[in-house]
């Protein structure tokens, strides 16, 4: 089998292919701001911008659930008080 | 695909994790005032005393590294926002340098690494709660003090105890790590960690100034804020010179000199958050309209400072905790050493050791380390951000390359310039922004620090009115953009502009 | 020699960069700056002072629970 232009084509064939493939791991987005979707930023830290799969809760729900974790930890105190040691 | 990918590893965990609903619909101005104000309000009620804990006999040991973490000793805020600032510093450096491959242009991607970042939050309050408890921190102070002979005997904590302390800890970091996504996703204002951090610091400084409520100590009673002191201190004492003095001098509570120096760094920072380079614009659109798109000299704003005592402080938790476990140890004398402040036993200080070289705590015993620390310190705190700060943008999608792509996007040009150097352009002004702007604000804080005493007063007001500037940015453009002045209940009160 | 001249050159070209272009920064006028530093100093003072009150709720749960 002839290659035309002979086996260096080839081989630069390769090269710029090989070229391209580095070129776009360079140019892959390394944070998921860069990617376009949100996300810290030069002055922000954030965290949280997707909605990802889990166990869905509403917001209310999150307010509502720290203010009983609060309440529950007084009330363990009050627990602890009246038995009157610390555990 | 070589091996197995660290996002695989997570996804059997991905649907137990909670995750909360996005918004359905972009929430109103007023909605989101009001949700902050409540995120705020249960974030500072959280600083309740873990029970099985006295939060007013435990020798704190990092006491000067709280302001930035918006952390409280002794309290379900034991660490504040700390976990969940590594693990997003932590895991956003490993994508940004690329350590692990990320295809942030899918989705399923994306909310994979969100979920990393929460686990890890979550599994870093865990492990530090851990570590303190079995380090015996969360023991009042007699425990150590009280001599062996004419005290009962002493009661070793069970270990339910302890358990019961890592599982309360847990519990409020996670609480933090929602009540954080919840400002993230849109419910509230900015970025959820920021805001605890401007509005906890905000808090401390009002109170070192004007704290009316009383502690008890060796002394007798004194006031929180230090200019309610000094006003007391001038009816009560017997000559007014010892009063000014004691009130500018003061060690276990906030004094006088702190907040100056906190209030003069605030005024400084405030200056230079304003200080911008403008490049002239013009749309390829539209002829003849030319504007500036500016950028701000801080252009990391709070990012490096708080990243340099994120990582301070896990060293410092980690080395604390090993120096208790491990007592006796040479290798961990060598990492740092604490001792009990013997006057007012409210915190024990680090003394000696490689932490010490590079800690803001109270001065130690040793005069050559004395001598010495200043320079060690500043220069790790200025070169830890600096570094960071040059690599920022690049994590963060907001380096020149990206911006760039944005005024592509927005059919934007630069004055004179073509379009392929754009990036150039934006670079040669970018970058040494993001430099120069962290070498100048961690050097002011790390400055006020070291000279002011300021037991973290200085640090944690920087980083919290630069973050609370960043927020207020992003809360001005919403305001003008989205007209929410039009609908907004509060457009009564607020001058329209 | 030429080695030490480019170790100390860096800092100083450094520093050379850095207040070049902190010239080069447009910087707020006296009277901008002096509102700036109010509005802004009001409401952190005052965000404080919420937060202080919202604070003062835990002395009577402290009561309630030492």
């Amino acid at each position: 089998m002839v290659i035309p232009g002979g086996a260096k084509t080839l081989a630069k064939r390769k090269a710029s292919k090989d070229n391209k493939v580095k070129q776009q791991q360079q140019n892959a987005p390394n944070s998921s701001r860069s990617a376009g979707a949100g996300g810290s930023s030069s002055t922000m830290l954030k965290i949280y911008t997707d909605e990802a799969q889990g166990f869905k809760i509403d917001p209310l729900v999150v307010l509502i659930f720290a203010v009983a974790f609060i309440f529950s930890v007084v009330i363990l105190h009050v627990l602890s008080k009246l038995s009157g040691k610390l555990l | 695909m070589s091996g197995i990918r660290l996002l695989d590893l997570i996804k059997p965990f991905a649907s137990i994790v909670p995750e909360i609903e996005l918004p359905y619909e972009k929430s109103i101005f007023d909605e989101k005032v009001v949700y902050t104000i409540a995120i705020a309000v249960v974030y500072l009620l959280l600083g309740l005393p873990i029970n099985g804990v006295n939060d007013e006999k435990i020798a704190d040991p990092f006491s000067w590294l709280r302001g930035t973490f918006a952390s409280q000793p002794g309290t379900l805020l034991e660490f504040g926002v700390l976990p969940a600032v590594l693990s997003a510093f932590l895991w956003q450096i490993l994508a940004g340098l690329k350590f692990i491959r990320i295809d942030f242009h899918s989705s399923n991607d994306r909310q994979l690494f969100q979920t990393l970042q929460k686990i890890t939050s979550i599994v870093f309050g865990l492990t530090f709660a851990a570590l303190l408890a079995f380090a015996d921190y969360f023991e009042p102070i007699d425990y150590f003090t009280r001599t062996p002979e004419g005290s009962e005997s002493l009661l070793s904590p069970s270990f339910m105890s302890k358990v019961l302390i890592v599982a309360e800890l847990t519990v409020s970091n996670t609480i933090v790590t929602l009540l954080a996504e919840l400002l993230d996703k849109g419910y509230g204002f900015g970025p959820g960690i920021l805001a605890f951090i401007t509005v906890s610091s905000a808090t401390t400084l009002s109170t070192s100034l004007l704290g009316l409520t009383t502690v008890w100590t060796p002394r007798g009673s004194e006031s929180t804020g230090a200019l309610v002191q000094f006003i007391r201190n001038l009816f009560s004492a017997d000559s007014y010179s010892y009063a000014i003095y004691e009130a500018f001098t003061r060690q276990n509570l906030a004094n006088l000199t702190q907040v100056y120096v906190a209030i003069a760094a605030f005024i400084v920072v405030v200056y230079l958050s304003n200080c911008r380079s403008e490049i002239s614009i013009k749309s390829s659109k539209v002829r003849s309209m030319v504007s500036v798109y500016p950028v701000k000299l801080v252009y990391c704003g709070a990012i490096p400072l708080i990243f340099t005592y994120a990582v301070l402080y896990a060293f410092n938790i980690v080395g604390f905790s090993a120096s208790r476990i491990f007592a006796g140890n040479k290798f961990v004398e060598l990492l740092g050493s604490w001792e009990l402040e013997p006057e007012f036993k409210r915190t024990s200080n680090l003394n000696s050791g490689l932490l010490f070289l590079i800690s803001a705590a109270p001065s130690s015993s040793n005069t050559i380390l004395n001598l010495i620390r200043p320079f060690t310190y500043i220069s790790f705190v200025v070169i830890v951000s600096t570094l960071f700060s040059e690599a920022w943008p690049g994590m963060s999608g907001s380096a020149p390359k990206d911006t760039a792509k944005q005024f592509k996007d927005q059919d934007l040009a630069l004055v004179g310039r073509r379009d392929i150097s754009v990036s150039k352009e934006l670079a040669k002004v970018i970058i040494p922004s993001a430099r120069i702007g962290a070498i100048i604000t961690s050097f002011a804080a790390a400055f006020c620090e070291c000279s002011g005493r300021s037991k973290g007063l200085t640090y944690g007001t920087i980083a919290g009115i630069l973050s609370g500037l960043s927020i207020l940015e992003e809360l001005v453009q919403e305001w003008q953009q989205t007209g929410a002045a039009a609908n907004s209940q509060l457009s009564q009160f607020l001058p329209t502009q | 020699m030429a080695e030490k001249d480019k170790l100390t050159d860096a800092p100083v070209e450094f520093v050379k960069e850095g207040v070049q272009f902190v010239r080069k920064c447009r910087k707020p006028t006296k009277k901008e700056y002096v509102q700036l530093v109010r509005a802004v100093g009001i409401g952190f003072f005052m965000m404080g002072v919420v937060g202080y009150l919202i604070k003062l709720i835990h002395i009577p749960i402290r009561y309630l629970i030492v």
